[in-house]
C-alpha cells in the first residue's frame, strides 16, 4: 500500500459527494439561529452585569473588609470584531454566590424502548436543552447486535449480549460543547430508529444489516437521552461561561476566571490549596488571524507544560487548553501564548471545581 | 441577518471541496454536510477578523470540529466503522481501494484527519501541523501510527508486505 494508492482511494471515495450543491438556504437559517441566540444571552447577560455592578458599588461604599475576592465588575460583552476594554492588570472574575443552585445537573429527557419481541424501534425524539448525550443499550439476546441511527445517521452498533451489559454511545447531538456560546443548531425534533440483527455490522452493507433484521427477539433494546441548560453566570473575554460543565461523567463548577492585561504573552496563576480537584481552561478571543499562526495559549503547571486540547468541560471552542490539577497543596500555572502575537488575541484562564456530590 | 456578499462568494466557490473533505474525514455524507455547515457558520461570525485567504482557517475549523465530535462519540463505545454500500461486483483493485476506505473509517479522527490533509489535501507536514494546531513532530507521529495501522490492516486484505508505505 503506497502513498498513491491511498491518494487515489481518497480521491475517488471524495466524488461519492459530487454533485451535492450546498444548501444556502439551511446556511443562512443556521446563522440567523445562531445571532438570534447570541442576542437572547447577551441580553440576559447584561442584566446580570448590571445587577453586579451594583453590588460592587454597594460593598465598596459599605467598606468591605477585603477578606475575600469581590465579583470583579463584568466587561460588557463585546460584539463580533470590537476589541474589549483596555485591561492594564488581570481581572478577577467570580460567578455570583447563588451560580451552582442555578445550575441543573444533567437528567433524563425522554427514553425508547422497543415493545417485547419487536425487533424495531421508530420514533421521534425532542430535544431543546443545550447540551445533549444519547445511551443506547441493548440485552437479552445472544448473536444480535443493536444499530442506532439518529435522522438516518449511523450513530452506534453494540453487541447485544445475553446477560445484563450496559452498552454506551455518546454524541446524540454534535453541538454539545458544554459551556460554548454559540450553540447553533436550531434542530429540535430527532428521528431514531433502532433494531437488532444478526448481521455483524463490520464490513456490512446497509442492505444485509436490515436483512439480517429477525421476525422476533428476545432482545431489550434501550434508547436515553439526557441533557441539560446550564445558565451564563460570567464572562471571560467576551465569551460566556455556564456555570456547569460536562455532567455525564463529572460535574465541574465554574470557581474563578482571570483575564489577562491586554497584549501580553503570559499571566502567572496562583492556585492555594484545596481540598477538590481542579480543572484550568484557557479561553482566547481573536482580533486578527494569519493563517498558520493563530495564537496559541499552552499551560505549564510547576514548570511543566501539560496542556491537552480540546477536553472537556470547554469555554469556547477554538483553541482552548486544559490542564487537570489534582486535589492537595498549592499551584503555580503559567499561561504563555505561543505564535502569532500577543495583540492578536486577548486569552483568560477558568478555574473549575469537581463536585463529585 | 447582515449581507456579506464576499461570503456568499466564498461559500459557493468552496462548499464542493469543504464538503469533500468533511466526508473524507467523517466517512457519512450527512455528518459532512453538517461539519461543512457548521465550519461555515463559525466562519460568518469571524469573518471580519480573518485576514487573507479564509480557506485556512475554515479547514482548521472542520478538522478540529470533526476530531471534537469523534472524541464525544467514541469514548464509551464499540468502534465500527461506517457501514458503506459496497457494489456486489468489483475489480480485485477496486476491492482493494473499498478496503482502504474501511481501514481509514477504522483510524482514529486525528490519524485519519492527518491522512486526509497529506495525500487528498496534499499539504506538507508544517501545513498540517498549523491546520491541526500541534507540532510537526506530532504530525509525524500521528502519520506513522496511521500508516502502521493501514499496513496491519493491508496484511489481512492480501496486499503484499513488501509494499512500502510513505
Amino acid at each position: 500500500m503506497t502513498g498513491d494508492f491511498i491518494r487515489t482511494a481518497l480521491g475517488e471515495h471524495a466524488e461519492d459527494v459530487a454533485g451535492h450543491d450546498p444548501d444556502l438556504g439551511g446556511l443562512r437559517a443556521r446563522i440567523a439561529s445562531a445571532t438570534r441566540r447570541r442576542r437572547q444571552r447577551l441580553g440576559a447577560l447584561v442584566g446580570l452585569v448590571v445587577l453586579l455592578a451594583i453590588a460592587v458599588v454597594s460593598v465598596a461604599a459599605l467598606g468591605g473588609d477585603g477578606s475575600a475576592p469581590q465579583p470583579a465588575p463584568q466587561p460588557s460583552p463585546s460584539p463580533s470584531g470590537t476589541r474589549l476594554p483596555f485591561r492594564a492588570e488581570p481581572v478577577e472574575v467570580v460567578p455570583p454566590p447563588d451560580a451552582r443552585e442555578q445550575a441543573r445537573p444533567i437528567r433524563l429527557l425522554t427514553s425508547l424502548t422497543n415493545d417485547p419481541g419487536v425487533p424495531i424501534v421508530d420514533g421521534v425524539v425532542e430535544v431543546r436543552e443545550d447540551q445533549v448525550t444519547e445511551v443506547a443499550s441493548c440485552t437479552g439476546s445472544t448473536g444480535t447486535w443493536l444499530v442506532l441511527l439518529i435522522d438516518g445517521s449511523y450513530r452506534t452498533m453494540l453487541p447485544c449480549p445475553g446477560t445484563s451489559h450496559p452498552g454506551g454511545a455518546v454524541g446524540a447531538n454534535p453541538f454539545q460543547d458544554p459551556l460554548v456560546e454559540d450553540h447553533i443548531t436550531d434542530r429540535v425534533r430527532h428521528r431514531v430508529r433502532m433494531f437488532v440483527t444478526t448481521t455483524e455490522p463490520p464490513n456490512a452493507t446497509r442492505a444485509q444489516l436490515v436483512a439480517g433484521i429477525p421476525e422476533a427477539t428476545t432482545a431489550s433494546l434501550r434508547l436515553e437521552i439526557w441533557g441539560h441548560s446550564p445558565p451564563s453566570v460570567a464572562t471571560l473575554v467576551g465569551f460566556e461561561v455556564s456555570a456547569l460543565g460536562d455532567g455525564t461523567d463529572r460535574n465541574w463548577f465554574f470557581a474563578r476566571g482571570i483575564e489577562a492585561p491586554t497584549a501580553v504573552d503570559s499571566l502567572t496563576v496562583e492556585l492555594p490549596a484545596s481540598p477538590v480537584d481542579r480543572l484550568v481552561q484557557t479561553v482566547v478571543r481573536y482580533y486578527s488571524y494569519k493563517p498558520g499562526r493563530m495564537p496559541y495559549v499552552e499551560i505549564w503547571l510547576d514548570g511543566h507544560h501539560v496542556d491537552h486540547r480540546f477536553d472537556p468541560p470547554r469555554i469556547a471552542f477554538l483553541d482552548e487548553t486544559t490542564a487537570y490539577v489534582p486535589a492537595g497543596g498549592a499551584h503555580i500555572v503559567e499561561l504563555r501564548v505561543t505564535r502569532g502575537r500577543a495583540a492578536y488575541a486577548d486569552f483568560a484562564a477558568a478555574i473549575f471545581e469537581a463536585d463529585d456530590n | 441577518m447582515a449581507e456579506k456578499p464576499d461570503y456568499d462568494a466564498f461559500v459557493l466557490a468552496r462548499w464542493p471541496a469543504l464538503l469533500r473533505t468533511a466526508y473524507l474525514l467523517t466517512h457519512d455524507v450527512g455528518r459532512a454536510e453538517d461539519l461543512v455547515q457548521t465550519a461555515l457558520t463559525k466562519l460568518w461570525f469571524a469573518w471580519d477578523r480573518v485576514e487573507g485567504d479564509p480557506e485556512p482557517y475554515v479547514r482548521r475549523i472542520l478538522v478540529t470540529t470533526h476530531i471534537s465530535w469523534w472524541r464525544r462519540r467514541w469514548s464509551s463505545e464499540l468502534v465500527t466503522e461506517r457501514v458503506a454500500d459496497v457494489p456486489e461486483s468489483r475489480a480485485p483493485d477496486l476491492e482493494r481501494r473499498v478496503d482502504v476506505w474501511a481501514s481509514l473509517g477504522r483510524l482514529p479522527a486525528r490519524q485519519r484527519a492527518v491522512v486526509v490533509l497529506r495525500y487528498y489535501e496534499d499539504l506538507t507536514e508544517p501545513e498540517v501541523a498549523a491546520v491541526l494546531g500541534c507540532s510537526v513532530g506530532t504530525v509525524k507521529s500521528q502519520h506513522a501510527k496511521a500508516m502502521r495501522r493501514l499496513r496491519a490492516d493491508a496484511g489481512g486484505i492480501g496486499v503484499s508486505s513488501e509494499e512500502a508505505l510513505p
